[in-house]
Protein backbone atom coordinates (compact mmCIF):
# COMPACT_ATOMS: atom_id res chain seq x y z
CA UNK A 1 0.00 0.00 0.00
CA UNK A 2 1.04 3.75 -0.90
CA UNK A 3 0.47 6.74 1.27
CA UNK A 4 0.89 10.09 -0.37
CA UNK A 5 2.37 12.53 1.46
CA UNK A 6 2.66 16.57 1.44
CA UNK A 7 -0.41 18.60 0.53
CA UNK A 8 -0.36 17.50 -2.95
CA UNK A 9 -1.50 14.14 -1.91
CA UNK A 10 -3.81 15.28 0.68
CA UNK A 11 -5.47 17.57 -1.98
CA UNK A 12 -5.38 15.02 -4.48
CA UNK A 13 -7.12 12.29 -2.57
CA UNK A 14 -9.96 15.41 -1.62
CA UNK A 15 -10.32 16.12 -5.41
CA UNK A 16 -10.53 11.86 -5.36
CA UNK A 17 -13.17 11.45 -3.50
CA UNK A 18 -15.14 14.66 -4.63
CA UNK A 19 -15.04 13.48 -8.14
CA UNK A 20 -16.19 9.88 -6.89
CA UNK A 21 -19.43 11.82 -5.22
CA UNK A 22 -20.06 13.65 -7.95
CA UNK A 23 -20.07 10.67 -10.60
CA UNK A 24 -22.60 8.23 -8.38
CA UNK A 25 -24.48 11.67 -7.53
CA UNK A 26 -25.06 11.42 -11.39
CA UNK A 27 -25.33 7.87 -12.28
CA UNK A 28 -28.32 8.19 -10.13
CA UNK A 29 -29.83 11.42 -10.75
CA UNK A 30 -29.78 9.10 -14.27
CA UNK A 31 -31.89 6.31 -12.91
CA UNK A 32 -34.56 8.03 -10.99
CA UNK A 33 -38.36 9.62 -11.39
CA UNK A 34 -39.03 12.75 -10.55
CA UNK A 35 -41.12 11.59 -7.34
CA UNK A 36 -37.94 9.89 -6.09
CA UNK A 37 -35.94 12.82 -7.81
CA UNK A 38 -37.68 15.28 -4.69
CA UNK A 39 -37.11 12.96 -2.26
CA UNK A 40 -33.41 12.70 -2.84
CA UNK A 41 -33.50 15.81 -3.03
CA UNK A 42 -34.25 16.36 0.35
CA UNK A 43 -32.23 13.56 1.93
CA UNK A 44 -29.28 14.78 -0.05
CA UNK A 45 -30.09 18.82 1.48
CA UNK A 46 -30.48 17.73 4.89
CA UNK A 47 -27.51 15.56 5.14
CA UNK A 48 -25.28 18.44 3.53
CA UNK A 49 -26.80 20.26 6.65
CA UNK A 50 -25.68 17.71 8.89
CA UNK A 51 -22.16 17.92 7.58
CA UNK A 52 -22.19 21.59 7.71
CA UNK A 53 -23.39 21.52 11.30
CA UNK A 54 -20.54 18.56 12.34
CA UNK A 55 -17.94 21.12 10.80
CA UNK A 56 -19.05 24.43 11.83
CA UNK A 57 -18.77 22.54 15.59
CA UNK A 58 -15.49 21.73 15.13
CA UNK A 59 -14.58 24.97 14.10
CA UNK A 60 -16.15 26.21 17.12
CA UNK A 61 -14.46 24.05 19.13
CA UNK A 62 -10.88 25.06 17.41
CA UNK A 63 -12.08 28.91 18.11
CA UNK A 64 -12.64 27.98 21.72
CA UNK A 65 -9.21 26.36 22.15
CA UNK A 66 -7.62 29.05 20.54
CA UNK A 67 -9.47 31.36 22.68
CA UNK A 68 -8.29 29.70 25.77
CA UNK A 69 -5.06 29.46 24.60
CA UNK A 70 -4.44 33.21 23.82
CA UNK A 71 -6.10 34.35 27.07
CA UNK B 1 -32.25 34.06 13.03
CA UNK B 2 -31.50 34.91 9.60
CA UNK B 3 -34.44 35.09 7.82
CA UNK B 4 -34.77 34.66 4.05
CA UNK B 5 -37.47 37.49 3.59
CA UNK B 6 -40.06 39.74 5.00
CA UNK B 7 -42.76 41.67 4.75
CA UNK B 8 -41.59 45.38 5.50
CA UNK B 9 -43.76 48.37 6.70
CA UNK B 10 -41.51 51.20 5.06
CA UNK B 11 -43.47 54.11 5.40
CA UNK B 12 -43.19 55.25 1.77
CA UNK B 13 -39.73 54.67 1.46
CA UNK B 14 -38.59 53.93 -2.26
CA UNK B 15 -36.74 50.50 -2.73
CA UNK B 16 -33.94 52.94 -4.43
CA UNK B 17 -33.56 54.42 -1.46
CA UNK B 18 -33.11 51.73 0.98
CA UNK B 19 -30.75 50.05 -1.70
CA UNK B 20 -28.62 53.08 -1.91
CA UNK B 21 -28.44 53.49 1.61
CA UNK B 22 -27.76 49.83 2.42
CA UNK B 23 -25.01 49.56 -0.37
CA UNK B 24 -23.96 53.36 1.07
CA UNK B 25 -23.34 51.04 4.30
CA UNK B 26 -21.52 48.31 3.30
CA UNK B 27 -19.39 50.41 0.87
CA UNK B 28 -18.43 52.02 4.28
CA UNK B 29 -17.49 48.50 6.18
CA UNK B 30 -14.99 48.27 2.43
CA UNK B 31 -17.75 45.70 1.39
CA UNK B 32 -18.47 45.55 -2.86
CA UNK B 33 -21.91 46.28 -4.42
CA UNK B 34 -23.75 46.55 -7.33
CA UNK B 35 -27.14 47.42 -7.94
CA UNK B 36 -29.99 46.85 -10.54
CA UNK B 37 -33.47 48.08 -10.94
CA UNK B 38 -36.18 48.08 -13.05
CA UNK B 39 -39.34 50.32 -14.12
CA UNK B 40 -41.41 48.04 -11.53
CA UNK B 41 -39.99 49.04 -8.65
CA UNK B 42 -37.78 45.99 -7.98
CA UNK B 43 -34.45 46.72 -7.04
CA UNK B 44 -31.48 44.74 -6.66
CA UNK B 45 -28.67 45.31 -4.66
CA UNK B 46 -25.52 42.80 -4.54
CA UNK B 47 -22.64 43.00 -1.57
CA UNK B 48 -19.32 41.01 -1.16
CA UNK B 49 -16.32 40.84 0.83
CA UNK B 50 -13.69 39.25 -1.30
CA UNK B 51 -9.68 38.48 -1.60
CA UNK B 52 -8.36 36.13 -3.78
CA UNK B 53 -8.06 33.37 -1.69
CA UNK B 54 -11.36 34.09 0.36
CA UNK B 55 -12.55 33.48 -3.25
CA UNK B 56 -10.67 30.12 -3.80
CA UNK B 57 -11.87 28.88 -0.43
CA UNK B 58 -15.22 29.67 -0.75
CA UNK B 59 -15.73 32.29 2.05
CA UNK B 60 -16.33 35.52 0.37
CA UNK B 61 -19.16 37.36 1.94
CA UNK B 62 -21.86 37.29 -1.00
CA UNK B 63 -25.30 38.31 -0.44
CA UNK B 64 -27.86 39.28 -2.94
CA UNK B 65 -31.18 41.84 -1.04
CA UNK B 66 -34.12 41.83 -3.77
CA UNK B 67 -36.44 44.75 -2.67
CA UNK B 68 -40.04 44.37 -4.07
CA UNK B 69 -42.92 46.94 -3.80
CA UNK B 70 -46.15 45.06 -2.47
CA UNK B 71 -49.95 46.38 -3.38
CA UNK B 72 -50.64 46.85 0.02
CA UNK B 73 -47.33 49.61 0.49
CA UNK B 74 -45.39 47.10 2.10
CA UNK B 75 -41.99 46.06 0.48
CA UNK B 76 -40.68 41.89 0.40
CA UNK B 77 -37.07 42.13 0.97
CA UNK B 78 -35.42 38.80 0.08
CA UNK B 79 -32.20 37.53 0.67
CA UNK B 80 -30.14 34.62 -1.19
CA UNK B 81 -26.85 33.98 -1.95
CA UNK B 82 -25.02 36.21 -4.54
CA UNK B 83 -23.50 33.77 -7.73
CA UNK B 84 -21.15 36.96 -8.21
CA UNK B 85 -19.04 36.08 -11.55
CA UNK B 86 -15.67 35.14 -9.98
CA UNK B 87 -18.05 32.23 -8.13
CA UNK B 88 -18.29 31.20 -11.65
CA UNK B 89 -14.47 31.66 -12.49
CA UNK B 90 -13.37 29.60 -9.20
CA UNK B 91 -15.97 26.87 -9.98
CA UNK B 92 -13.82 26.47 -13.33
CA UNK B 93 -10.14 26.36 -11.23
CA UNK B 94 -10.05 22.66 -11.23
CA UNK B 95 -11.24 19.69 -8.97
CA UNK B 96 -8.37 20.28 -6.33
CA UNK B 97 -9.47 23.54 -5.58
CA UNK B 98 -13.17 22.43 -5.59
CA UNK B 99 -12.83 20.18 -2.66
CA UNK B 100 -11.75 23.07 -0.70
CA UNK B 101 -14.80 24.64 -1.68
CA UNK B 102 -16.84 21.98 -0.15
CA UNK B 103 -15.22 21.90 3.18
CA UNK B 104 -15.44 25.87 3.81
CA UNK B 105 -18.84 26.11 2.68
CA UNK B 106 -20.68 25.68 6.16
CA UNK B 107 -18.12 28.15 7.88
CA UNK B 108 -19.12 30.26 4.41
CA UNK B 109 -22.61 29.11 5.30
CA UNK B 110 -22.31 30.45 8.95
CA UNK B 111 -20.82 33.77 8.27
CA UNK B 112 -23.31 34.48 5.52
CA UNK B 113 -26.31 34.11 8.03
CA UNK B 114 -24.56 36.99 10.40
CA UNK B 115 -24.19 39.20 7.36
CA UNK B 116 -27.96 38.41 6.55
CA UNK B 117 -28.68 39.75 10.65
CA UNK B 118 -27.22 43.26 9.08
CA UNK B 119 -29.62 43.92 7.20
CA UNK B 120 -32.12 43.24 8.77
CA UNK B 121 -30.91 45.32 11.50
CA UNK B 122 -29.95 48.06 9.16
CA UNK B 123 -33.24 48.58 7.59
CA UNK B 124 -34.85 48.25 10.62
CA UNK B 125 -32.58 51.08 11.81
CA UNK B 126 -32.52 53.10 8.58
CA UNK B 127 -36.54 53.06 8.45
CA UNK B 128 -36.80 54.69 11.70
CA UNK B 129 -34.73 57.53 11.51
CA UNK B 130 -35.83 58.65 8.39
CA UNK B 131 -39.74 57.86 9.45
CA UNK B 132 -39.66 57.76 12.99
CA UNK B 133 -41.71 54.55 12.87
CA UNK B 134 -40.76 51.06 14.05
CA UNK B 135 -40.13 48.76 11.20
CA UNK B 136 -42.60 46.22 11.55
CA UNK B 137 -42.51 43.09 9.44
CA UNK B 138 -44.02 39.98 8.62
CA UNK B 139 -41.84 37.12 8.21
CA UNK B 140 -42.34 35.86 4.07
CA UNK B 141 -42.98 32.21 3.51
CA UNK B 142 -41.39 31.06 0.29
CA UNK B 143 -44.15 29.74 -2.31
CA UNK B 144 -42.11 27.40 -4.99
CA UNK B 145 -42.55 24.36 -6.79
CA UNK B 146 -41.73 21.56 -3.71
CA UNK B 147 -43.68 23.50 -0.95
CA UNK B 148 -47.00 21.33 0.34
CA UNK B 149 -50.11 22.67 -0.93
CA UNK B 150 -48.27 24.53 -4.05
CA UNK B 151 -50.36 24.77 -7.01
CA UNK B 152 -48.54 26.14 -10.70
CA UNK B 153 -50.28 29.51 -11.63
CA UNK B 154 -51.99 30.28 -8.46
CA UNK B 155 -50.48 33.47 -6.40
CA UNK B 156 -49.06 32.33 -3.31
CA UNK B 157 -51.25 32.62 -0.33
CA UNK B 158 -51.13 35.73 2.62
CA UNK B 159 -47.79 35.82 3.89
CA UNK B 160 -46.11 34.24 0.89
CA UNK B 161 -44.18 34.99 -1.54
CA UNK B 162 -42.86 33.56 -5.08
CA UNK B 163 -38.82 33.57 -4.34
CA UNK B 164 -36.73 35.62 -6.92
CA UNK B 165 -34.55 32.50 -7.75
CA UNK B 166 -32.67 33.25 -10.26
CA UNK B 167 -29.66 35.86 -8.95
CA UNK B 168 -27.06 34.91 -11.67
CA UNK B 169 -25.22 37.72 -13.12
CA UNK B 170 -26.20 37.72 -17.08
CA UNK B 171 -22.90 37.65 -19.45
CA UNK B 172 -24.00 40.50 -21.17
CA UNK B 173 -24.06 42.77 -17.95
CA UNK B 174 -22.78 40.98 -15.13
CA UNK B 175 -25.91 42.11 -13.27
CA UNK B 176 -28.72 40.13 -11.97
CA UNK B 177 -31.70 39.13 -14.73
CA UNK B 178 -35.37 41.33 -13.81
CA UNK B 179 -37.81 40.03 -12.27
CA UNK B 180 -38.50 36.48 -10.77
CA UNK B 181 -38.37 33.67 -13.04
CA UNK B 182 -40.14 30.10 -12.37
CA UNK B 183 -38.51 27.23 -11.05
CA UNK B 184 -37.71 24.33 -13.69
CA UNK B 185 -39.90 21.47 -12.24
CA UNK B 186 -36.99 18.95 -11.02
CA UNK B 187 -33.83 20.54 -10.66
CA UNK B 188 -30.77 18.96 -11.45
CA UNK B 189 -28.55 18.36 -8.43
CA UNK B 190 -25.58 20.41 -10.02
CA UNK B 191 -25.18 24.15 -10.65
CA UNK B 192 -24.88 24.89 -13.84
CA UNK B 193 -22.30 27.07 -13.85
CA UNK B 194 -19.98 25.22 -11.27
CA UNK B 195 -21.02 21.90 -12.15
CA UNK B 196 -20.64 21.03 -8.84
CA UNK B 197 -23.54 19.44 -6.54
CA UNK B 198 -26.04 22.67 -5.42
CA UNK B 199 -26.37 20.92 -1.89
CA UNK B 200 -23.86 23.19 -0.18
CA UNK B 201 -24.60 25.76 -2.05
CA UNK B 202 -28.44 26.01 -0.76
CA UNK B 203 -27.50 25.25 2.82
CA UNK B 204 -27.70 29.03 3.99
CA UNK B 205 -31.80 28.72 2.82
CA UNK B 206 -32.27 25.08 4.52
CA UNK B 207 -34.94 25.72 7.85
CA UNK B 208 -32.89 23.11 9.78
CA UNK B 209 -29.70 25.33 9.35
CA UNK B 210 -31.34 28.39 10.04
CA UNK B 211 -32.73 26.68 13.54
CA UNK B 212 -29.67 24.96 14.14
CA UNK B 213 -27.90 28.38 13.79
CA UNK B 214 -30.01 30.46 15.44
CA UNK B 215 -27.56 31.04 18.57
CA UNK B 216 -24.35 30.77 16.61
CA UNK B 217 -23.66 27.70 17.88
CA UNK B 218 -24.29 23.85 17.22
CA UNK B 219 -24.45 21.52 19.91
CA UNK B 220 -24.28 18.14 20.19
CA UNK B 221 -28.13 17.37 20.79
CA UNK B 222 -28.62 20.08 17.33
CA UNK B 223 -26.48 17.40 15.41
CA UNK B 224 -28.37 14.52 16.81
CA UNK B 225 -31.38 15.87 16.28
CA UNK B 226 -30.24 16.27 12.31
CA UNK B 227 -28.56 13.08 12.17
CA UNK B 228 -32.11 11.56 13.76
CA UNK B 229 -34.09 13.64 10.51
CA UNK B 230 -31.57 12.28 8.58
CA UNK B 231 -31.65 8.89 8.42
CA UNK B 232 -35.42 8.82 8.80
CA UNK B 233 -35.09 10.69 5.17
CA UNK B 234 -33.17 7.75 4.41
CA UNK B 235 -35.14 4.96 5.18
CA UNK B 236 -38.61 7.17 3.25
CA UNK B 237 -36.20 7.20 0.16
CA UNK B 238 -35.48 3.14 0.19
CA UNK B 239 -38.75 2.53 0.34
CA UNK B 240 -39.45 3.97 -2.98
CA UNK B 241 -36.16 2.89 -4.99
CA UNK B 242 -36.15 -0.34 -6.67
CA UNK B 243 -33.27 -2.58 -6.40
CA UNK B 244 -30.67 -1.41 -8.71
CA UNK B 245 -31.66 2.45 -7.87
CA UNK B 246 -31.21 1.07 -4.05
CA UNK B 247 -27.92 -0.07 -4.45
CA UNK B 248 -26.92 3.17 -6.25
CA UNK B 249 -27.91 5.04 -3.30
CA UNK B 250 -25.89 3.01 -1.22
CA UNK B 251 -23.04 3.74 -3.11
CA UNK B 252 -23.97 7.61 -3.79
CA UNK B 253 -23.92 7.38 0.71
CA UNK B 254 -20.92 5.19 0.85
CA UNK B 255 -18.80 7.98 -1.02
CA UNK B 256 -20.19 10.88 0.53
CA UNK B 257 -19.04 9.19 4.46
CA UNK B 258 -15.56 8.75 2.34
CA UNK B 259 -15.38 12.21 1.21
CA UNK B 260 -15.93 13.42 4.85
CA UNK B 261 -13.90 10.90 6.71
CA UNK B 262 -10.87 11.98 3.62
CA UNK B 263 -11.87 15.88 5.02
CA UNK B 264 -11.26 15.08 8.61
CA UNK B 265 -8.15 13.00 8.03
Amino acid sequence: MTQETGTGGAGSNLAEAAEQVNKLLRELEAVVNPEQHEALTEFFSEWSVLSALRTTREMNETDETSSEKGA
Amino acid sequence: MADQARFYEVHGLAPLELGNALADWFRAQEFEWRTFGDPSGHYTLQIRKASTTRSIFGLNYALTVSFTPQGDGKLLVELGGADWTDKIVSGAVGALLITPLLFTAAYGAWQQSELANKVWEFLQGYVYQRTGQPANFQIALPYYVGTPGYQPNVPPPAGSYNPTTNYAPTMSTGFPPVGSQPAPTTPSWFSQTTMQPIFDQQIGKMMSWQRAMEDGKVTDEEIKEQAAQVEKLRQSVEQDLDTSQRIKFAEVIAAMENLEAVHKS
